[in-house]
């Protein structure tokens, strides 16, 4: 007897979005933490957002998803990132407060029907077949409590054998100081998973009562800036954070030191993000700076402990101490947690299809740090993912996947399953090819559709969007149908000094803005969210036109499926790395193998013609 | 949703350039035949297909004629692309059927890339592998074949001048994309819009290059002009070791333009001799001297000749303007007869001067030798194919376009992608340069 037909293991950033999107798709679902007190927890920096992260966040909404909806109601702070540097890169930040998002974050839980919580380690996974066509699952606990599922996704986070390091003492952990999930590892070697180890670090945490404020620049929030177009105006007051810079004196005391860092001390795996490079590897990689940024930025409204950004370090206590002292502001600073650097496990990310499920075990799905990525967002959007596909799978319909054209999201999961991952993996605007027409303002107008043909989206967020999209064309047909001086009003907007609205985006350097909300107050009565769109829309054109052109041949290849090949065909003139390509990751399309590292366009050529003779027999069979 | 527009309507010529009697310049795509409407001012959709039919290209835009053409339109899926298709076949030479492109190019059409109808046709099932590898010398720059054939052709200064400009466009593309992708700790906007200016203005001066480099696969065009009798003919026919042209002692003797191609020291070198001008009321004069002016305007620079053997009149010193205006030389000849012209009058307007004795076929080097020196010296040895040049062109538009934009970052980001694509192009690179990694290389963005 199935207990629950998809069971998630993990309870953090992608487990939580995993469990409630394929509980809100009706499939009773079971998710289990290794500990409830610490679900949606941020071990590492407690900010959401940022360039390529805030529109994963504004695309999760969009799609019915919770994070933006979790930070509106907990952050400390927010603010606009590259506001004078154009629409497709303007990014919203959030710092959070962690206890409060925790809260929240089980809370949302709680309140979802069909989605159960339990708290153990998972120690087993098997595979249980008994006849059926798709095979089940038998999940173990430690406990011995074990339960029967169709489909599992693994959501585990930095779990997996994680050992945790400051400078040559190493513990098991989890992340803080969790027990880690080491017999799970095991068993997933068992089914025939391909494991990989990349490591990662954080600072210490500091108390905010022992540094002096008035040393350091003032970061405040700025009012008025939400996530989720769903959530009420906020008023709440923000909490500033801080920056300061390391000084030469700082970088002499590591430099002393280098020798006891965790990875120079020990046998610890030495894959890590290069984009949050630890204190000590700075000084190694980038000598000839003078100086490092150093933001301390508050971790709750109720809490004075700081977290330390930029200063990821796994030198022993006192030397970290001794390190943040030379630090201007932090003379005479207490840590009260040091910083560690953590190794873990994880799963090459090859092995799954664009639905984020292992390509040869069906019904197995992985979402998260897991398969190689790093940060919040980058997982909870693989946990909406493996909902919507997990529930899917149960209900035996066609999997969903959002391509490159469409979404960051789509973006992410085609570098993971496609390209692989060397180090942990950041979601960057710079990834995408179509960063002027996928925005985090236009998230909502790209997917909110589809997610409500999911069945993910709510009336009042459709409702919403359905207004937006109204408002935006009456905007442009009331452009279109007034004049100024010879042109249309649509025209004269495309002039740099023109802008629609107060708010909206200028380029930096002009001087009289005409602003259009001043001259037709007719505008005003449109929101400022598809205001700006059409702004955007309009002073945009012809890039987008232009990118859309290109998307129109990235589909072509896209559609091209590869049917299944029998395994030992030999498919002359095909490259040996091609042909290794295709055998080996089996892609589902001809634009998904071109996409493949040392795949070649005369491979594509050579499999499409393969494919079309192959139709050409069967269709001769018909 | 957003909206999925057409496939892009490519064209390119379809034979070598500057061999045989005809060009042929094929279009095709969703706008084919819209756009070969335009261009032939006529509604090809009402036309009958696969039937060879005659017109005018003109300019749309200023109804200039470029060329008598014949033409066949192919409708989806009936052509050897399976879209819709023109294929328009135009004078042969080097100048008809680019210009014949360049319109349409103006027009809304894209050039093809290498291989690109082969392709299209290959997707559209219009052909088979072997077919469309015949076809596709190269399909794409990234295989090993095209990587060979740009970098022999592309040698020497002109390559390495192509591949400073894209390390430079890649340094400004990864210092904005660091700066956007991490704003809280890189900030080198500054020096994006500073470098960026910098090496604007050196594409400009590499444009100086393209356009010795235009002349060299085109060819030079040097016009003889000058008044009637005074040897324009006869220097024509030295020029070209060839009595090409008639010659006689009669004012007035050449009426049409004529065009002849001549290599000197492997420079290619368009010469053309011209009706003689004068004041007349003569009718077929007036037409020859209308088609003199035809030929001066396409010009890369004029011989302007003058009889040494009498005195300097007006109508030699009216050529004096299209001689500073399209440069050149001036050419005393008849050296061999007693001298009667004023030297000095000449040398004070600061024009140079070579002597030649046409009938003698003295000083016809030192023409040549000159001409090759004035026009082709550059510092750019560029040895561009059409291609390349399109390419290049490509390349100023991105850096014109992104400085246009300069306080936009967003837009100036991908206009220095699309520039850093086409040079990559160029150099038979991987099209896509590898952003993160280079933003990761250097720069320090640890938060
Ligand atoms: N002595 C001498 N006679 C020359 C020389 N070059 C040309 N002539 C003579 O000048 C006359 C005119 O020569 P063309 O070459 O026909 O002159 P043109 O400028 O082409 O004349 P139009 O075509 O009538 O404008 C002919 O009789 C030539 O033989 C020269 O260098 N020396
Ligand atoms: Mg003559």
């Amino acid at each position: 007897m199935i207990d629950y037909p998809i069971t998630i293991i993990g309870g953090g950033h992608a487990g939580i979005e995993s469990a409630l999107t394929s509980a809100r798709l009706k499939v009773p679902t079971l998710l289990i933490a290794i500990n409830l007190d610490t679900v949606g927890w941020t071990p590492c920096n407690p900010a959401i957002g940022g360039p390529g992260k805030a529109q994963l966040v504004k695309e999760i909404d969009a799609l019915g998803g919770e994070m933006a909806l979790l930070t509106d109601k907990t952050f400390t702070q927010i603010r606009m990132l590259n506001t004078s540097r154009g629409p497709a890169v303007r990014s919203l930040r959030s710092q959070i407060d962690r206890i409060l998002y925790h809260r929240e974050a089980k809370n949302a839980l709680e309140r979802t029907p069909q989605l159960s919580l339990i708290q153990g380690e998972v120690v087993d996974i098997a595979r249980v077949k008994k006849g059926r066509k798709k095979p089940l699952f038998k999940v173990t606990l430690r406990d011995g409590r074990n339960y029967l599922t169709q489909a599992v996704v693994l959501a585990t986070g930095t779990y997996l054998k994680g050992v945790g390091r400051i400078s040559s003492y190493s513990y098991p952990s989890g992340r803080g100081m969790e027990p880690p999930a080491n017999y799970l590892s095991n068993s997933l070697v068992k089914l025939g998973l391909k494991i990989r180890r990349f490591n990662t670090g954080t600072t210490p945490r500091i108390d905010g009562r022992t540094i002096d404020r008035e040393e350091m620049s003032l970061q405040p929030g700025e009012a008025g800036l939400k996530f989720s177009p769903l959530t009420p105006p906020i008023t709440r007051e923000q909490l500033p954070s801080y920056l300061t810079y390391t000084t030469l004196e700082t970088h002499q005391v590591v430099r002393e030191h280098l020798h006891l860092t965790a990875s120079r001390s020990t046998d610890m795996v030495k894959v890590g993000p290069r984009y949050c490079p630890s204190i000590e590897e700075k000084m190694v990689w980038f000598p000839e700076k003078e100086r490092h940024p150093v933001f301390l930025e508050p971790e709750g409204f109720t809490t004075v402990e700081h977290y330390v950004q930029g200063m990821n370090i796994s030198l022993p206590a006192e030397i970290q101490l001794k390190i943040l002292r030379t630090v201007p502001g932090m003379n005479r600073v207490e840590i009260i947690r040091p910083g560690y650097a953590i190794d873990y496990d994880l799963l090459d990310s090859l092995q799954l299809q664009s639905q984020l499920m292992v390509k040869n075990i069906p019904g197995l799905f992985t979402a998260g740090q897991i398969n190689g990525t790093t940060g919040y967002e980058e997982a909870a959007c693989q946990g909406i993912i493996t909902g919507i596909n997990s529930a899917l799978y149960v209900m035996g319909e066609e999997g969903f996947t959002l391509k490159r054209d469409e979404a960051y999201i789509g973006v992410l999961v085609d570098d993971l399953t496609t390209k692989g991952v060397e180090e942990p993996y950041r979601m960057l605007t710079s990834r995408v090819e179509y960063r002027l027409s996928l925005r985090q303002d236009n998230a909502d107008l790209r997917l909110t559709p589809l997610g409500r043909k999911l069945g993910l989206v709510s009336d009042e967020r459709y409702e919403q969007y359905v207004k937006k999209v109204r408002e935006i064309e009456e905007i442009i047909a009331f452009l279109k149908g007034k004049r100024k001086r010879e042109n249309s009003l649509y025209d004269y907007l495309k002039r740099p000094e023109v802008s629609i609205g107060e708010s909206s985006y200028s380029p930096a350097g002009i001087k009289e803005r005409d602003i259009l909300t001043n001259s037709f107050p007719e505008l005003r009565r449109y929101t400022s969210e598809a205001l700006e769109e059409v702004n955007t829309r309009v002073k945009y054109e012809g890039y987008i036109t232009r990118e859309n052109k290109r998307m129109v041949d990235f589909r072509e290849m896209e559609n091209f499926l590869i049917p299944d090949l029998s395994e030992d065909l030999i498919i002359p003139g095909l490259s040996s790395l091609g042909a290794s390509m295709l055998k080996s990751r089996k892609p589902k399309s001809i634009g998904e193998f071109l996409r493949m590292p040392g795949v070649s366009p005369q491979d594509g050529l050579v499999l499409l013609d393969k494919i079309r003779k192959v139709k050409a027999v069967s269709n001769k069979r018909l | 949703m957003i909206a999925r527009p057409d496939k892009e309507t490519i064209s390119a010529i379809s034979t070598p350039i500057g061999v045989g009697a005809m060009g042929i310049v094929r279009v095709s795509g969703p706008q084919a035949i819209s756009i070969g409407s335009r261009v032939l001012g006529k509604n090809l959709s009402k036309l009958e297909p696969r039937k060879a039919l005659y017109g005018f290209v003109r300019d749309p835009e200023t109804g200039n004629l470029i060329d008598e053409v014949v033409f066949i339109i192919y409708h989806a899926p009936s052509s050897y692309t399976g879209e819709d298709m023109l294929e328009i076949f135009t004078h042969g030479g080097l100048v008809a059927p680019r210009e014949v492109l360049q319109v349409l190019l103006k027009n809304g059409v894209r050039l093809a890339e290498r291989g690109e109808f082969a392709r299209r046709g290959f997707l559209n099932n219009k052909m088979d592998l072997v077919k469309a590898q015949g076809i596709i010398d190269v399909v794409d720059a990234r295989s090993q074949k095209a990587l060979f054939t740009s970098v022999y052709r592309l040698k020497g200064e002109a390559s390495e001048t192509v591949v400073s400009l894209k390390k430079k466009l890649e340094q400004i593309l990864v210092s904005l994309e660091a700066t956007v992708d991490f704003p809280e700790e890189v900030d080198e906007e500054i020096k994006v819009v500073t470098e960026l200016y910098r090496v604007a203005e050196e594409m400009e001066l590499l444009l100086k290059g393209m356009e010795t480099s235009r002349r060299l696969r085109q060819g030079l065009k040097v016009v003889i002009i000058g008044k009637t009798n005074v040897g324009k003919s006869s220097l024509y026919n030295a020029l070209l070791q060839e009595e090409r042209a008639i010659v006689t002692s009669i004012p007035g003797t050449t009426r049409d333009v004529l065009e002849s191609q001549l290599e000197y020291q492997g420079y290619p070198i368009l010469i053309y001799d011209t009706a003689g001008i004068r004041a007349t009321s003569d009718e077929i004069e007036t037409i020859s001297i209308s088609r003199t002016r035809q030929a001066v305007k396409g010009a890369d620079m004029v011989l302007l000749v003058i009889d040494a053997s009498i005195p300097l009149e007006e109508e030699d010193e009216e050529f004096f303007y299209d001689l500073k205006e399209k440069g050149g030389l001036i050419i005393l000849n008849k050296i061999d007869l007693p001298e009667k012209i004023d030297r000095e009058r000449i040398l004070s307007y600061g024009f140079s001067l070579l002597e030649t004795s046409a009938r003698m076929g003295s000083g016809i080097d030192n023409i040549l030798i000159k001409v090759v020196e004035m026009a082709f010296v550059s510092n750019l040895d560029l040895m561009l194919s059409e291609r390349e040049a399109n390419y290049l062109g490509e390349v100023l538009k991105h850096i014109r376009g992104a400085v246009e934009n300069i306080s936009t970052l967003d837009i100036v980001g991908h206009h220095l992608r699309e520039g850093v694509t086409e040079l990559r192009k160029i150099l038979g690179e991987e099209p896509i340069i590898n952003l993160t990694e280079e933003i990761f290389k250097n720069f320090c963005v640890g938060k």
